[in-house]
């Protein structure tokens, strides 16, 4: 069955269905330089596997020694479920690399979180709309 | 030359084979969802698991229009909507006052303006439709009642709904004007009369236009264009309810930080 723009119907409902916790965002996004993203090493303190927001806090210390307490914003569990995320992808003490979209606001230590690379070395994406190809990703 | 003559045609009939068999494969499968699609269905049966097919609004991370464009608005109406600071469209800024970012019930028509799966169960004198989003549901009263006299004011209002052919035409009056019709701000009153009107088209496909009527809020009547839904009988719910202690948190932790709004 096809569409006016010739896009199957299995295509748009595949979008849709990706798409559909997309919209318990809130509109947060709009708080996030998506263009400006930042990678990241650093340790986890705390994985909220939680509806509709998926958290990430982590620590990333300097080369003096401070640490910089982050926080980041992931997709709903249903949503990262789907691209190889379980509740127990991340525990607190976790090395990780998080590529991050920062807030416009400076200095906040919170962003949207793109890709994050796992103790084991796999690589997850934390947002659809961060990962490469995605509406208004590099 | 004879033995690569025979090859050839052994390959030649090996391949026309396979193309018979794959094509064969394709037709069936496109057969069976013609067959799907106009199979017999009583269009006064609205039931089973659909969701709402058609992107509203341009473009991936937008959220459904009601229509293309807004009646004018009162001044009533204009006052509410310049206060509001919604995180979509074009007016998105960081840190909104938008009730659902607290949990209040997204009201109508804006939990109709959501993608995620509905499902419609009809039982004698009445329709009962579930909302992933939000973990909701809504009676529609289809015994021939009629709307009441003086509602109280309700997040969903009082829905009665009854044929008019093949289409159910649903009318909801005593709401709040607590929530947005939409998730860009606009408001409506505590006077709005709201209709939808669904139509079965063929088993796999159901449409929805709506109206908003408000004096209070706007001048004219306030058509939506046309909702297509489509049958999705694998769609299974997930839990999708918003937990105010958990928004707070979220809002304190991250939403309020990234707008710059506490210091951290």
């Amino acid at each position: 069955m096809k569409y006016k723009f010739g896009v199957s119907f299995a295509t748009v409902l595949g979008v849709l269905t990706i798409l559909s916790p997309l919209f318990a965002h809130h509109g947060s996004s709009v708080s996030y330089d998506l263009a400006n993203r930042v990678t990241l090493k650093g340790t986890v303190t705390e994985f909220a596997w939680s509806n509709p927001h998926t958290q990430v806090y982590f620590d990333v210390k300097d080369e003096k020694g401070n640490i910089a307490h982050w926080g980041g914003e992931m997709n709903s569990p249903g949503v990262l479920a789907r691209s190889g995320w379980t509740r127990h992808s991340l525990q607190p003490g976790d090395q990780v690399t998080i590529t991050i979209a920062p807030s416009k606001a400076p200095n906040t230590h919170v962003g949207l979180v793109g890709k994050v690379v796992l103790p084991n070395g796999q690589a997850l994406e934390g947002n659809q709309v961060l990962r490469p190809g995605a509406n208004g990703a590099e | 030359m004879r033995k690569r003559f025979t090859i050839s045609l052994m390959v030649l009939a090996a391949v026309v084979t396979f193309s018979f068999w794959t094509l064969g494969q394709t037709g069936d499968r496109s057969r069976a969802a013609k067959a799907e699609t106009s199979a017999p269905v009583d269009p006064h049966d609205l039931s089973g698991t659909w969701v709402y097919a058609e992107r509203q609004g341009g473009g991936v991370r937008a959220h459904g229009a009601f229509s293309p464009d807004v009646p004018p608005m009162t001044a009533w109406a204009q006052a509410r909507f310049d206060a509001a600071k919604p995180g979509y469209g074009p007016r998105a800024a960081p840190g909104g006052n938008d009730p659902i970012g607290k949990c209040d019930p997204n009201g109508l028509p804006r939990l109709l303006l959501q993608a995620a799966p509905t499902e419609f169960i009809q039982l004698p004198g009445r329709v009962v439709i579930f909302y992933e989003w939000s973990h909701m549901w809504r009676t529609i009263w289809t015994d021939m009642r009629q709307l009441p006299q003086d509602p109280d004011p309700t997040w969903y209002g009082y829905s009665v709904g009854k044929w008019d052919g093949d289409t159910l035409v649903v009318d909801t009056i005593g709401f709040n004007d607590k929530t947005w019709v939409d998730f860009f701000g606009h408001p409506h009153s505590d006077e709005m009369h709201f209709a939808e009107r669904y139509r079965r088209v063929d088993h796999d496909t159901m449409q929805l236009t709506m109206s908003i009527d408000d004096p209070k809020a706007y001048t004219k009547p306030w058509a939506s264009d046309t909702k297509i839904y489509k049958l999705n009988p694998k769609a299974e719910f997930r839990e999708s309810m918003c937990v105010a202690s958990e928004e707070e948190s979220f809002t304190k932790r991250i939403r309020d930080r990234a707008a710059g709004k506490s210091s951290q």
